[in-house]
């Protein structure tokens, strides 16, 4: 076809007919970003649509906060679980770090759109800038889920018991840390469900700092200087907001709730 | 590729100021909403009427990711259908 990604359809000399005309104004690479975006959003849907029903299958917590304990009895309360800050051993200070988290990932959020817009000026060193931050908010978030995942699954200084069924009975025994069979935190579910929908998660932004490096590599050396146009930062600008989006419903489901 | 004498003019435009301005207000939103959220999820007892309010929060939040960040509100209503 034509020799390099068309950014606009006007002076298409093609009759509608044959393809001249795209129907949704936008470019062929931006309107199959968006029909993947939507299916990743089902996916995603599907992992918090059953975190919610087998949530609601298990008990609720009906106590106060400030009495609760750890239990396999019901599902446990998001604040009491992760509630630990690096370097801040001891202290309670629920979802402060995973407030940090989300803050970190708004504000990458907002360097990767300003790239956008640095790219629609044909601006290259102000993409450069902005991708450098974009890269560096991601890195960062990446390492706080690392430290996150480290705690949940090494768990608290003291041990929960949990009822465990081994060998064809019931045992009690005491547990710290999470894995995905046996947790010290709550139902078993739980733990499956904070590795599924966080690792999944994770996995995007992990995919995300990649692209974001290639992009940041194509415009160090010129690729889309010499194109004429900035629209793979737009494409991948579109995945690294969509990765953004699920994790302010990660946040409100997973952690808020 | 290979004419490196003939690298292209490239015109750079001045920054959109109106723009970025933009862009940082709705940053500024996003986070208003979270401390918002922060504060309800500590001073409000579990219940339908907690979850209903992060709810309608998140989805607000959602909007102005994908209205602004993603630019869908600015391009053809086709695609938002």
């Amino acid at each position: 076809m034509s020799h390099s990604t068309a950014t606009t359809i006007e002076g298409s000399e093609k009759s509608e007919w044959d393809g001249g005309v795209s129907p949704m104004g936008v470019s062929y690479g931006k309107l199959m970003m968006w029909f993947f975006l939507l299916s990743d959003a089902f996916t995603f849907s599907g992992l918090l649509i059953t975190y919610g029903l087998v949530r609601s299958a298990h008990h609720a917590y009906t106590g106060s906060v400030a009495d609760y304990i750890f239990s396999t009895e019901y599902w446990p309360i998001p604040e009491k679980v992760f509630d630990a800050v690096p370097f801040l051993h001891g202290v309670e200070l629920p979802l402060v770090f995973v407030g940090i988290m989300t803050f970190v990932l708004i504000m990458s959020s907002v360097t990767m759109v300003l790239a956008v817009e640095a790219g629609h000026r044909m601006d290259r060193k102000a993409v450069e800038k902005w991708m450098l931050w974009t890269l560096l908010g991601g890195i960062t978030f990446l390492s706080c889920q690392a430290w996150e995942w480290t705690h949940f699954i090494v768990g608290t200084d003291s041990p929960t018991l949990v009822r465990d069924f081994v060998k064809g009975e019931w045992i009690t025994k005491e547990v710290v840390g999470a894995s995905l069979t046996i947790n010290q935190y709550g139902p078993a579910d739980f733990a499956d469900f904070f590795f599924f929908i966080t690792g999944f998660h994770g996995f995007h932004v992990f995919s995300g700092v990649l692209f974001n490096f290639l992009i940041y590599y194509n415009t160090v050396t010129g690729v889309y200087e010499r194109r004429g146009h900035y629209e793979m930062v737009e494409k991948v600008g579109l995945y690294w907001h969509f990765v953004d989006l699920v994790w302010v419903f990660v946040f409100t489901f997973f952690y808020l709730v | 590729m290979a004419h490196h004498s003939h690298e292209p003019q490239v015109t750079v435009l001045p920054p959109n100021k109106e723009k970025i301005k933009k862009l940082w207000t709705v940053a500024g939103i996003l986070g208003a909403i979270t401390a918002v959220e922060f504060i309800v999820a500590f001073s409000m007892p579990h219940g339908a009427m907690k979850t209903s309010i992060f709810v309608v929060m998140t989805i607000v939040k959602a909007a102005y990711i994908v209205g602004e960040f993603m630019h869908l509100r600015y391009e053809s209503k086709v695609l938002l259908w």
